[in-house]
């Protein structure tokens, strides 16, 4: 299923039933009635936790109360095989406990993501070798959000039986791990070593708690609803047509999906760790400045950064990372990148994009020492910093052309069309203003975090006069050009 | 019971939220040096927002701005017809003999009678729903009676959920605002339409955000506004046949139910506030006229006639006042100024012969 066919289903479903993303016009009313009834809650933990499992499976069930059934029998199983590992003390029963764990998570996210995917390819396989197989794709909806809490799972499962966290006990606090909503449907992808102390203890609100809550909430929005929702009509007219009328617009729509992508997610994300903080949790910060590095290796420092520190730690290292001779490294950089890809959505463009991400990974570890070497006189000058900055950013968008695509035939044909038919005209310039219009405040916001202490909060380094500035010209931007529909989130769909 | 902003003549209560949401923006900075310095920068945060508000949509100024500034084909018709009744919501006067209410139709057939008896609010595609949303501004305006145009031309066609959220809705009246879009219709759009109304109540921002994006397309000229066509002074062919075959084709009988029990509703909250209703038997070209839209409107025309006499409001059929020709009309839906005039100075004429009788009768009763 490509980017289009992905996005398309969910449309349907987003029709048919009315979901509560944090952009929906549910959202807001079901949040504030959460918040007051969890702020007079605030004397008992355990009574505020059991708010949070309900109030979540009320969040979940808004998209499809079938989702449900799923998210609980993921729940029940993780929880039992956790109390399993926990009381059992051979090493070898331990390790057929871990590895059954995680068989149920992969069977789980392989039925209800990857069976049509893997199915097709198969029968596509079998017809190429002559033996024709009769198939027709079975009616398989795929569940908001299942990679997040599937990988969720797994790490928990991983660390309990690393012995790296304890089991958790209270099936209530459990379940809540596996089912908080802020963070349910399109992540961070949060370790239980991260929250699941945060959900156990009592929680303090504090003051800087609400300041930074609302500023990433505010900002969060403001990177949906003014970056992305104002940018996608952009990118979907170039990736729909049937071929790019030139290169200067293929480009511009591939530029345009770059931020609308970024809005997309990192909005999200901010959006979800600031309704989490004013709650008085913290969850792992996501995105930091992906578009202001220099090389691939910052960049996935920089862009989802839970799901990459998930692969590092559950694919990458067991693999062996970096232990072994450099060919071991390589290999196990590209196994890790087609995962991660693969992550992405069953289809081949997606498992190409993997590919493509761990080649420049790849590439760079090759190449860094020489380059090092050759551009040694260069490296304070800020000039050199912006060239590498601009070729990254390119690089990064020759990715996403990969990941947007709905064929390879069209990776081709834009591809061409930048390179032999690069012409200027009136709507193209009017195109690439409204670009600039639509992404200078990135630009601001990101240097902002590059130059702060703690990258994720670079607004309250500012002086006061600055961050109401900054603050308020968020907010402007936001309700006067914001698109207020329901355009959904792209992340959902993974 | 009529809320306190129906008892002051029109304009009234804008003028003095003139005057006073400044004075209170101001003694909000002043109050706000007692607070402390990290809960301050949130006071005046909130200060800046609502200065920022009204200088930007709290004020008859900055409407006459947009409104020169804007054409309706950078923002729309509805929008650019909201952003003028923002302008007109200050000017004070007293309470018109008559208000005639509906769509740009109306619009066309009222205006050019300059007549002092009759004020005219329209706006672009006004509706039975449009004229709940607005019925607490309308009652404010205090006309003795107000005239609505109906026939299936507005009553056989869906709503406009979609523009639902540039209405004067006050707080208070939000629960009636649920009525008409949620409980009347039934539909999921009206319930998106009803959050989008209370989000927009409590962000003008994002209700009058057609302005800034307007501005932006102005400025940024994006292609597709280059070819957006003006609203239509003179008929063009293009227009006229576009015009008739949406007339042949797009009335539908699902919404009669829904915008009959709407109209209901209106005339309800109209008389609780002591302000009488005619409903006049509405016309567009009989060009655009086939079968089955006779059928509605006969359908349509006994429905608003029953409705009139179960709710106590006149019925006035069009052979009783004018019928228009093909020639009267500018294209499908707008009259001419001549056949307006004429329209209009017979209708005022059939409604003080109703209304001298309805006394005579009364009186001698």
């Amino acid at each position: 299923m490509t980017f289009e066919a992905q996005t398309s289903t969910l449309d349907n479903s987003l029709r048919e039933i009315l979901g509560m993303a944090f952009n929906s016009l549910l959202f807001p009313p079901f949040f504030l009635l959460v918040y007051a009834a969890y702020i007079a809650l605030r004397r008992s933990v355990r009574l505020q936790n059991c708010l949070l499992f309900v109030a979540s499976y009320v969040f979940y069930g808004a998209w499809d109360w079938r989702f449900l059934g799923l998210l609980g029998g993921s729940t029940v199983g993780n929880y039992a095989i956790g109390l399993l590992l926990g009381r059992e003390r051979s090493q070898l029963r331990r390790r057929a406990i871990v590895s059954c764990g995680i068989a149920f998570n992969l069977v789980l996210i392989g039925v209800f993501k990857y069976f049509n995917f893997f199915a097709s390819n198969l029968v596509a396989l079998a017809d190429l070798s002559g033996w024709h197989v009769d198939y027709a794709a079975a009616n398989i909806i795929l569940p908001v959000g299942i990679s997040f809490y599937t990988f969720q799972a797994i790490s928990y499962i991983v660390d309990v039986y690393r012995g790296d966290i304890p089991v958790a006990k209270n099936f209530v606090d459990f379940a809540l791990f596996k089912s908080f909503f802020p963070q349910l449907v399109a992540g961070p992808i949060e370790r239980a070593k991260h929250l699941l102390p945060q959900i156990v203890r009592r929680r303090e609100i504090t003051f800087d708690d609400l300041a930074n809550g609302a500023w990433l909430i505010l900002y969060g929005y403001f990177l949906k609803l003014y970056v992305a929702d104002n940018l996608g009509p952009m990118a979907d007219s170039v990736f729909t047509a049937p071929h790019p009328q030139s290169g200067a617009e293929a480009l511009i729509g591939l530029y345009a999906f770059a931020f609308q992508i970024l809005g997309d997610f990192a909005g999200y994300t901010n959006i979800a760790i600031g309704v989490a903080q004013l709650m008085g949790f913290h969850l792992t910060i996501n995105f930091l400045h992906p578009y202001l590095v220099t090389n691939p290796r910052d960049f996935w420092r920089n862009w989802n950064i839970s799901l990459s520190k998930w692969l590092r730690d559950y694919v990458y290292i067991p693999l062996g990372g970096s232990r072994g001779t450099p060919s071991q490294t390589y290999r196990n950089l590209m196994l890790t990148m087609l995962l991660g890809g693969l992550w992405h959505g069953a289809a081949w463009t997606f498992v190409l994009w993997g590919g493509y991400q761990g080649a420049l990974l790849v590439l760079h570890r090759l190449a860094n020492r020489y380059l090092d070497r050759l551009t040694m006189p260069l490296r304070l000058a800020p000039a050199w910093w912006m060239v590498r900055v601009v070729a990254m950013f390119h690089l990064t968008c020759l990715g996403w052309l990969i990941f947007r695509a709905r064929s390879l035939a069209q990776v081709g044909d834009m591809l061409t069309a930048i390179a032999t038919n690069f012409s200027f005209s009136p709507a193209v310039g009017d195109a690439a203003l409204q670009l600039l219009f639509y992404t200078w405040p990135i630009a601001i916001v990101s240097i902002l975090q590059m130059r702060a202490r703690e990258p994720a909060t670079g607004l309250f380094m500012l002086r006061p006069p600055a961050r109401f500035a900054v603050v308020l010209a968020t907010y402007l931007l936001l309700v006067g050009w914001g698109q207020f529909g329901t355009r959904q989130f792209i992340y959902f769909q993974f | 019971m009529p809320f306190a902003w129906t008892l002051f003549p029109p304009g009234v209560m804008e003028i003095a939220r003139l005057v006073l949401e400044p004075a209170l923006i101001g003694i909000g900075f002043i109050a706000a040096r007692s607070i402390g310095r990290r809960w301050r920068f949130f006071c005046h945060l909130i200060l800046t927002i609502l200065a920022i508000r009204f200088l930007l949509f709290g004020n008859p100024g900055a409407w006459a701005l947009f409104t020169e500034l804007l054409t309706p084909a950078e923002v729309g018709y509805r929008e650019y017809d909201v952003m003028e009744h923002e302008q007109n919501k200050y000017a004070l006067g007293p309470p018109p003999e008559f208000l005639a209410i509906g769509s740009s139709q109306i619009g066309a057939l009222f205006a050019p009678a300059g007549s002092e008896r009759l004020e005219l609010f329209s706006l672009a595609g006004m509706g039975p729903l449009d004229m709940e949303l607005y019925r607490s501004w309308i009652a404010g305006v205090r006309p003795g009676h107000v005239i609505l145009y109906l026939s299936e031309f507005d009553i056989a066609r869906p709503p406009f959920f979609e523009v639902a959220r540039f209405a004067d809705v006050p707080l208070i009246e939000l629960p009636s605002a649920w009525h008409a879009l949620v409980t009347r219709s039934g539909k999921v759009e009206g319930r998106t339409a009803f959050f989008e109304v209370v989000l927009a109540q409590l962000f003008p921002e994002y209700k009058y955000s057609f302005v800034s994006r307007g501005m932006t397309y102005g400025l940024l000229r994006p292609p597709e506004f280059e070819d957006a066509p003006e609203r239509p002074q003179a008929p063009t062919v293009t227009i006229l046949e576009q015009q008739l075959e949406n007339l042949k084709k797009n009335m539908v009988e699902e919404p009669i139910p829904y915008n009959l029990a709407l109209v209901a509703d209106f005339i309800d909250y109209l008389h609780a506030h002591g302000i009488g209703v005619i409903i006049v038997d509405g016309q567009y070209n009989p060009l655009g006229v086939t079968e089955r839209n006779a059928e509605l409107h006969r359908r349509v025309r006994e429905a608003l006639q029953s409705m009139a006499s179960a709710h106590h409001a006149m019925y006035i059929p069009r052979d009783d006042v004018l019928e228009f020709t093909g020639a009267d009309f500018v294209d499908g839906y707008h009259v001419r100024p001549s056949a307006a005039r004429r329209f209009v100075d017979r209708l005022l004429r059939v409604i003080d012969a109703r209304v001298r009788d309805v006394g005579t009768t009364s009186e001698s009763n």
